[in-house]
């Protein structure tokens, strides 16, 4: 009996090690911006509270005059849902970071269909949407 | 070596006569006396037969070992230092298809800030 209680605990560890590892490789989130990028040159003062700092460096290379977060959701990874943002535009991700199938539609329509390899930290970003003041970009981060 | 029927035997030793008498005290005084300086052998311990656990306990055991290896397999290749960080590696667009009215698509690696851009010119 006494052995069958060390065993006991012994599997019990094991399913705690096994827990932990499959909660450690499975914490990410993935960031869903929508920035209106618009072509006039505003004065754009950055606050430290700005939703777009970590996506700046990124957003600067791209030759618009300023930024603005128009809409921001999250999706748990490995992906399998959807969201909705402003503009009539969803976002739906189906499967993990290195292998994410990737569908973007637009007014109900399918726009853009891929799969991509996304990097902890790296921003991915998905451009050239109309609007009224520019272009609308969906950018995508694994925090 | 002979064999000697039963009724042989019993002529045998009825033929003997009767067994002399002896003091019985006197022997298991003498048997006692001689006993003395004979070697004892140590007193033998009953022992309790040794636990061996179930079948089925003994598989579960074979099966929880199994598991735990595997555990620490899986726990040492998540945390390999040497393994390629997922980190260290770049953004890949391995495929993708612009379904809408465009006339091009770029798409553009920036160093600097780790990202990537796929732009589509001309989207209606």
């Amino acid at each position: 009996m006494k052995a069958q209680g060390y065993l006991i605990k012994a599997l019990a560890l094991v399913f705690v090690m096994m827990l932990t590892a499959s909660v450690a490789s499975a914490n990410s989130t993935l960031s869903i911006r929508l920035v209106e990028a618009r072509t006039a040159k505003t004065r754009t003062v950055i606050m430290p509270s700005d939703p777009l700092q970590d996506i700046r460096p990124a957003l600067n290379k791209l030759d618009f005059g300023s930024f603005e977060l128009v809409d921001s959701k999250e999706l748990p990874l490995p992906g399998r849902g959807e969201v909705s943002l402003k503009n009539g535009l969803t976002v739906s991700c189906q499967g993990p970071q290195d292998n994410l199938h990737l569908v973007i539609t637009r007014q109900n329509t399918k726009v853009i269909d891929s799969k991509i390899q996304i990097r902890d930290g790296k921003p991915l970003i998905l451009g050239g949407f109309p609007s009224d003041n520019g272009k609308l970009l969906i950018v995508l981060l694994v925090k | 070596m002979s064999k000697l029927s039963w009724k042989e035997t019993n002529d045998i030793m009825s033929s003997m006569g009767e067994a002399p008498e002896i003091d019985r005290d006197a022997f298991w005084k003498k048997f006692k006396e001689e006993a003395e300086f004979l070697p004892r052998e140590p007193a033998v311990v009953k022992q309790e037969p040794q636990h061996v656990p179930a079948f089925g306990l003994r598989m579960v055991a074979a099966l929880g070992c199994v598991v735990f290896i595997a555990a620490i397999v899986t726990f040492l290749s998540l945390n390999n230092p040497s393994a390629p960080a997922v980190a260290d590696q770049d953004n890949n667009i391995e495929a993708f298809e612009v379904l809408a009215t465009n006339t091009g698509v770029t798409i553009i690696r920036e160093d600097v800030s780790n990202s990537t851009i796929l732009w589509i010119e001309g989207m209606e």
